[in-house]
């Protein structure tokens, strides 16, 4: 053949085979599993995010119990954000429902969604008030009331005192209402008087509860009357610690002019405050007063003005209140006045010993608490290591504990109500009474398996900031400005210039400016 | 020309076949240790969820319990077994408590059960895991010495120990693989009982 000669195409038939073929299946087997295997992987993968995202869920859910518990202790109700528009956090959203019981306890349920992870939470909270107003009228040791005294009760959030009375009464009464409890005995001492009528404002009047301590009795003297029970309580209660301002108590004030001493503002502290007789001194809300003695003369006066904010005096020694003296309201609201004597019972013969007394030992203690003034007390007296006398010519309202608590023959008390829920030592946080893991609610975005921000983004709604989800959009709140003046504000919450404010006094909150 | 009615050779049938063997051997090859690994990656996912589950159960119990309630020693000594009861809520004012539990370790069996009212002719027993050693990872358990630096000493497959109201749990599972190999997990968590 000769070697110039053009190459001749293969035939068709020539180039039959299998190779493509073979190579094809493998390739398609090799794929499959990968296929296979990628779709494993994912699964594992999946179902590790679930159990992240779950966890993720709960904390979250967790941040709503936080943010609900702050809400309460604000004031508002405890409802943060809605199922149809919850509240966002981190990557996640969640809504808090509160309901409120009859006494008072609420239960929160907060739902937590992160990506698939879904959690729900409960728990039972109380407002943390300050638990001994709810007291009223409270010894640790015997209570002992003498006779002729008439003890009832009222809610100054419905009103002055004298919107509340019973007419069927022939003296100012309100015919209910009181309070007295104790951890040991109640003694209500009896009169020398032929029995009265419960009508006649002769012999001891108790409109409404005495409850002494476990296994304790109510001693019912002659002519003492108890309208309502008189069962002892199943637990003792245990007085909790005074928490002190760290104000600095080194002036003292001596007053004898004429014109009133005017004490005001959050940092106010003494040594000693003296007044002399014809003097006036005026403690204006809001105000927080520490004093290590505090004394006013046969004459002198002690004004309490809570017009623009609540008065809380600590006293760390000594009050005396002389025979003669006098104790006034401006707006006669006890929730407007609160006393924290903290020191105790002490030696007759060493000022110096500062020792808890049991009573009837000798030496008699001496209390540092000393009343004898005349007036109206409006306010809450809290005196847990001292022995409190309370007299006949001081009209008193409000609440009052005490370690021991005598009251004169012939004295008036009306306990208020209202001081129960009232928030007199700005005490903190919710106390938590339960927790539980719930079942989640029947909520569209919960049986969705769509993330929260993937179904809320196909509903066109847009999560609220979660420091903005409480549902209440009013407040009326009396604050201290930049220049110490305090102000007030009611109407929406997003027009309010927080950064004004130095110290909230009071603040309410409400859905509805009407509930203002 | 070649002839058109020619066959192949015995040395081409050979080659040929040899190289298909060659090949299908590597595919195969491929594909074992493909699903070797896929294997044993699954295999340790596996185990590290199911650690991850069963102390997530065991720490959601916990959770809901009254942390007041708990007899459980501090460290260095640990109890594997947990008796408490959770929170079902308020009534009347007053919390209501469920019915005792349990969570313990059941040696020799390396298992894990949860049970309700135990010791009692209503007992109800859910094994939450397998698998569990008898000693914790690391731990030697024939001496009294902290084998594993964990600050506990001979503790258990699973161990609690309490610190105030703080509540350590220990948790190792041990499984062998296809291949006879030992695995080990081990996860510690502390929980504060929320009641």
């Amino acid at each position: 053949m000769s070697p110039y000669s053009v190459p001749t195409r293969i035939p068709r038939a020539a180039r039959r085979g299998t190779a493509l073929v073979a190579s094809l299946i493998v390739v398609m087997v090799v794929a499959t599993l990968g296929a296979t295997l990628i779709q494993v992987s994912n699964a594992i993968t999946r179902r590790q995010m679930t159990v992240i995202d779950t966890k993720r869920a709960f904390y979250v859910s967790e941040a709503g119990i936080s943010e609900a518990f702050l809400a309460i202790h604000q004031g508002k109700s405890g409802n943060i954000a809605a199922p149809d528009e919850p509240a966002v956090f981190g990557d996640g959203v969640y809504w808090v429902e509160a309901e409120t019981d009859p006494t008072g306890r609420i239960t929160l349920r907060s739902t937590g969604l992160v990506g698939r992870g879904r959690f729900s939470l409960s728990v039972v909270v109380e407002r943390q008030i300050n638990p001994v107003a709810t007291l009223g009228i409270f010894s640790d040791e015997d209570l002992v009331v003498g006779e002729d005294t008439i003890v009832d009760g009222y809610d100054s959030s419905l009103g002055a005192f004298e919107s509340q009375l019973d007419t069927s009464y022939s003296f100012d009464t309100t015919g209910a209402g009181a309070v007295l409890t104790s951890n040991q005995d109640v003694i209500l001492e009896g009169s020398l008087l032929p029995l009265p009528l419960v009508g006649s404002p002769t012999g001891t009047r108790i409109f409404g509860d005495s409850s002494p301590g476990p296994r304790c009795v109510t001693s019912i003297g002659s002519g003492a009357v108890v309208t309502g029970a008189t069962a002892p309580r199943r637990e003792r209660y245990q007085a909790g610690e005074v928490e002190l301002p760290p104000n600095s108590t080194t002036d003292t004030i001596d007053h004898g002019g004429r014109s009133p001493v005017v004490l005001t503002g959050p940092d106010v502290g003494y040594a000693s405050i003296t007044i002399q007789s014809g003097s006036t001194l005026v403690l204006q809300g809001p105000a927080t007063v520490v004093v290590q003695s505090i004394e006013l003369a046969d004459g002198a006066q002690l004004e309490i003005d809570g017009s623009n904010g609540p008065v809380r005096l600590f006293v760390t020694e000594s009050l005396n209140f002389a025979s003669g003296s006098n104790v006034s309201s401006v707006t006669r609201d006890p929730r407007d006045f609160s006393t924290f004597v903290t020191s105790a019972n002490w030696f007759r013969d060493g000022p110096q010993m500062f020792e808890l007394m049991p009573p009837g030992s000798e030496p008699d203690p001496v209390s540092p608490v000393h009343i004898q003034a005349d007036g109206e007390y409006c306010g809450y007296l809290y005196a847990p290591y001292s022995r409190v006398v309370l007299p006949s010519s001081l009209r008193f309202f409000g609440a009052v504990a005490a370690l021991e608590l005598d009251v004169e023959p012939g004295a008036r008390i009306s306990f208020d109500a209202a001081l129960a829920s009232a928030d007199i030592n700005q005490l903190g946080l919710p106390q938590l009474i339960s927790w539980r893991i719930v079942d989640l609610p029947p909520q569209p975005i919960v049986k969705s398996g769509l993330g929260p921000n993937t179904y809320l983004q196909q509903q066109g709604v847009t999560p609220v900031p979660s420091s903005d989800a409480a549902i209440e959009g009013f407040v009326k709140v009396v604050y201290r400005d930049l220049s110490g003046q305090v102000q007030e504000y009611t109407g929406d919450k997003g027009s309010m210039d927080w950064s004004q404010v130095t110290q909230v006094v009071t603040q309410k909150w409400s859905t509805t400016l009407g509930g203002l | 020309m070649r002839n058109p009615r020619a066959g192949f050779g015995a040395i081409e049938l050979v080659i040929a076949m040899a190289v298909s063997a060659m090949i299908i051997v590597n595919v195969t090859m491929v594909l074992r240790t493909g699903a070797k690994a896929q294997q044993s990656g699954a295999f340790a996912m596996n185990l590290e969820n199911q650690v991850e589950q069963t102390m997530e159960r065991i720490s959601l119990a916990i959770l809901s319990s009254d942390g007041d309630s708990l007899a459980l020693p501090t460290a260095p000594f640990s109890s594997d077994t947990i008796d408490y009861q959770v929170s079902l809520g308020v009534q009347g004012g007053n919390v209501v408590w469920s019915d005792p539990e349990r969570i313990a370790l059941v040696p020799g069996a390396g298992q894990v059960r949860w049970s309700r009212s135990p010791g009692t002719p209503d007992e109800q027993t859910v094994v939450w895991s397998n698998w569990l050693p008898d000693f914790l990872e690391g731990e030697n358990g024939l001496n009294t010495m902290d084998d594993n630096a964990n600050g506990l000493v001979n503790e258990s497959g699973l161990a609690f120990d309490l610190d105030r109201d703080l509540v350590t749990i220990r948790l190792s599972i041990t499984r062998q693989d296809e291949d006879g190999n030992t695995h080990t997990r081990t996860k510690m968590v502390q929980v504060t009982c929320r009641n």
